[in-house]
């Protein structure tokens, strides 16, 4: 028995790293340094101060390669993921776009919404409904829009409340950009109206059961609309599923070039500056150089108090970081950076 | 007949006048802890029913308005929260593993 385990252990302990990994003690600890520093008391912190990272995930050419968790979460155990879960509605629309059971270019009211028929599927994918929405969370809460759909009344028929929003006076011809939870809600809305009483199976089995990705929680309004903007739960192992559907070079879930479509700034975008972050299609791009390290055609999917994801086709590379930050002492550039480092 | 007329709007006055004051003092205008409350009750849901995140750790994490504090209740066999701040209530109930917790009007 004992001389079976001590087999076993001599056999695992032979498995090789990826042989780029191995002199990599340095950069592993300068990453770790960084990211699972914790003020205090590094579980409960009264407080809420500090990186608090609650998750660590890097997979390189389809392997995980460094995954550390903390503060009581593990590989089964969910975590809150904001609104990366916005970024969940680009697949299903990719993936609705390959049936061609939507078209990007045409209007709302193709697909069973009655109201607003000025917006077209592709002005919410780049939140670009020139709806009138106050995007604030519970710093300020006063007239936020998002708070009002997540936790009144409206929130038994949040497509309702968005619909019953004014247009803004001054919307232009490409469209006014103003990232708005509410477009992600008309969205799902509209996936909704599509697949019918398919939804299910296809969000279910076709998109999160196909990817393995097992622990996943997506809750609804009053009327059944998937809250992806903001209400999903999953571990870091299935949000990195999620980012490998980026990769994939036989692309079987989107029509072709979808990852390029969704990681480019729409044109007549002009108003971002070197280092700005950019609103993609339902992603966040890269090519301002906001990830100074990082090439730019990576895609970043983002959440409230510091849940990120960053896929980087042009390097094979997925980076999940989930954690409860709540001030401003996580960069994802320097944390971005360090993970580089480690992977090169 | 007259006297009781004047106790009466007496009384309204400061009834009107005190909720004037607690408003003054209030953080937030009522319309915004109401859906406070409604943020406590759903996210103390999620965190122990879909995360699974120990007790203490939900009940830091799920005020949301650092201001005012809002008493959370447990009724742990329905698996229903009911979220409270004098007398603003709203309740969240666990719903399954796929579409986690839903608040209820």
């Amino acid at each position: 028995m004992k001389g079976a385990s001590i087999m076993l252990l001599f056999i695992f302990w032979s498995i090789p790293l990826p042989a780029q990994l191995i002199d990599k003690k340095k950069e592993k600890r300068e990453l770790e340094n960084y990211a699972f520093t914790n003020e205090g008391e590094s579980a409960y912190n009264a407080k809420l101060s500090g990186r608090r990272s609650d998750a660590v995930l890097l997979m390189k050419d389809g392997k995980i390669v460094y995954e550390r968790y903390d503060r009581g979460y593990h590989r089964t155990k969910k975590h809150r993921l904001w609104s990366i879960g916005k970024s969940f509605l680009n697949a299903l629309i990719g993936m609705t776009v390959r049936e061609k059971e939507i078209s990007l270019e045409e209007s709302i009211c193709r697909y069973g919404i009655e109201k607003k028929c000025s917006i077209k599927v592709v002005d919410l994918l780049r939140w670009k409904s020139c709806l009138k929405w106050q995007e604030t969370y519970e710093r300020n809460p006063e007239n936020s829009d998002v708070i009002r759909v997540l936790y009144g009344p409206e929130s038994q028929d949040s497509v309702g409340y968005v619909l019953s929003r004014p247009f803004i006076n001054r919307c232009g011809p490409d469209r006014h950009y103003a990232y708005s939870t509410g477009d992600s809600i008309l969205l799902s809305g509209i996936l909704k109206n599509i697949h019918g009483k398919d939804y299910d199976a296809m969000v279910w089995e076709s998109f999160f059961g196909r990817l393995g990705m097992h622990h996943i929680t997506v809750e609804q309004d009053g009327k059944g609309v998937y809250l992806f903007g903001t209400h999903v739960y999953a571990t870091a192992r299935d949000v990195a599923s999620f980012g490998s559907l980026y990769l994939r070079k036989k692309q079987d879930f989107f029509p072709t070039n979808w990852t390029t479509f969704s990681g480019t700034l729409a044109t007549g975008e002009e108003n971002f500056g070197p280092r700005d972050i950019v609103p993609t299609a339902h992603f966040w791009g890269n090519q301002m150089g906001h990830l100074s390290t990082a090439p730019r055609d990576s895609l970043i999917a983002r959440g409230h108090w510091g849940q990120f994801l960053v896929i980087i086709p042009s390097l094979n590379i997925i980076i999940v970081r989930f954690g409860d930050t709540r001030d401003d002492s996580f960069s994802l550039d320097t944390f971005v950076a360090l993970a580089l480092e480690y992977l090169k | 007949m007259k006297k009781i007329l004047i106790i009466f709007s007496g009384c309204g006055i400061l009834l009107i006048a005190i909720f004037f004051l607690v408003k003054a003092f209030l953080p937030y205008s009522i319309n915004t802890i109401k859906l406070g409350v409604g943020f406590s009750a759903k996210e103390f849901c999620s965190c122990l029913y879909v995360i699974g995140q120990e007790e203490k750790e939900c009940r830091a994490t799920s005020q949301g308005q650092d201001m005012i504090t809002i008493t959370l209740e447990e009724n742990k066999e329905n698996r229903e929260i009911q979220a409270s701040f004098y007398g603003i209530t709203r309740r969240a109930s666990f719903v399954g593993e796929r579409h986690g917790c839903q608040l209820t009007f």
